[in-house]
């Protein structure tokens, strides 16, 4: 390629005579460092965040199992919570019980979500 | 001498440095926007695609020049490294900015000699190239994968994406813009449209080392430049 006539009389040294062997291993290094560091980090991240998922979804597969031995598998067969229920002299979705358990309340929590992503 | 110059930057840097310039203060602009709530939620959700148009550019502009003028880009890197005993010199005294501009008589007189970046420079455009590189992965990270990754990660992220583009950028126009002015031939040589050369004198006031080690003449008016491959 033949360049058009410039208005400049001296130019760098073609690159190959100015990256020696030991500035090309500097910035090879710190370029393969940044997407190195940078890549594990993240599949760190969601490797770990998967193996936490992995250990909740464990532990709630042993608890259903625990409870169905039980004959527990619902909120309804809690023999606790129909204690409750009894003592109030009520049942669930009952009168007193949504009295007293269902909140009319609304709270704003929309400062905990998390500003900036953009959830399309 | 005098009407002696040298090309100090290339088409491909040129190039790189205006584009980034430009998508850059759109990124920061319309990221403020969003984040500081000037504007009400439907303007910000049309920023914010606004805003992911123009991260494409930007990330491409910089991988193409990173890949496409790999050598050139090594080559920035290894000027941005070369951290010798006169890089460390010019903090004592801030390469005498501090006594010409503002009449402190910090440091001595004289400026330890720089090569085509000074000490500043080099730490100043270390610090963008990470924040470049930076934004972009936890960008596109904040953008696909917010929910694989999970809250507290996505907030650390979030925040480093925020601060520390309004930190890049109050560096961007606090500091270099102005040094760029007062270096008013390096400013020339980047916007004016053509070759990004600066007068032999001025690199030599400012980068002797570079005109020394790493320049050679090329005789662009008898004979053409060869392009270097």
């Amino acid at each position: 390629m033949e360049a058009k006539k410039e208005n400049y009389f001296y130019a760098e040294k073609p690159v190959g005579q100015l990256l020696s062997r030991r500035d090309f291993l500097k910035a090879a290094g710190v370029s393969v460092s940044a997407i190195a560091i940078s890549g594990y980090v993240v599949t760190d991240i969601v490797q770990k965040r998967k193996s936490y998922i992995a250990l909740r979804q464990q532990g709630l597969y042993k608890d259903d199992k625990r409870l169905q031995k039980a004959n527990l598998t619902g909120s309804h067969q809690n023999a606790s919570c129909l204690k409750v229920y009894q003592d109030m002299g009520t049942k669930p979705m009952g009168e007193v019980a949504e009295q007293l358990l269902h909140t009319k309340t609304y709270v704003d929590r929309s400062n905990l979500l998390m500003q900036g992503a953009h959830h399309g | 001498m005098a009407n002696e110059r040298v090309l100090k930057f290339p088409m491909s840097e040129k190039m790189f440095h205006n584009i980034n310039m430009v998508t850059w203060m759109i990124l920061a602009v319309t990221g403020m926007m969003i984040y500081f709530k000037t504007v009400d939620a439907t303007t910000a959700s049309l920023l914010m695609d606004f805003h992911i148009g123009i991260a494409i550019v930007f990330t491409l502009n910089f991988i193409g020049f990173a890949v496409i003028n790999a050598d050139r880009f090594f080559l920035m890197l290894r000027n941005l490294l070369i951290w010798d005993a006169d890089t460390f010199a010019w903090f004592k005294n801030f390469g005498g900015y501090p006594r010409r501009l503002l009449g402190i008589p910090f440091g001595p007189e004289e400026v330890a000699p720089q090569g085509r970046f000074n000490a500043g420079q080099k730490f100043t455009y270390l610090f963008f190239i990470f924040m470049i590189f930076g934004l972009i992965v936890t960008g596109w990270l904040l953008y696909f994968m917010a929910p694989v990754l999970g809250k507290t990660t996505m907030v650390y992220f979030f925040n480093f994406h925020v601060w520390g583009s309004i930190i890049a950028t109050a560096m961007a126009v606090g500091a270099h813009l102005p040094l760029a002015l007062i270096n008013i031939e390096d400013f020339k040589a980047m916007f004016r449209f053509g070759a990004g050369d600066v007068p032999l004198e001025d690199a030599m006031h400012h980068a002797p080392k570079w005109v020394e080690n790493d320049l050679v003449k090329v005789s662009t008016l008898e004979q053409p430049l060869k392009a270097h491959h």
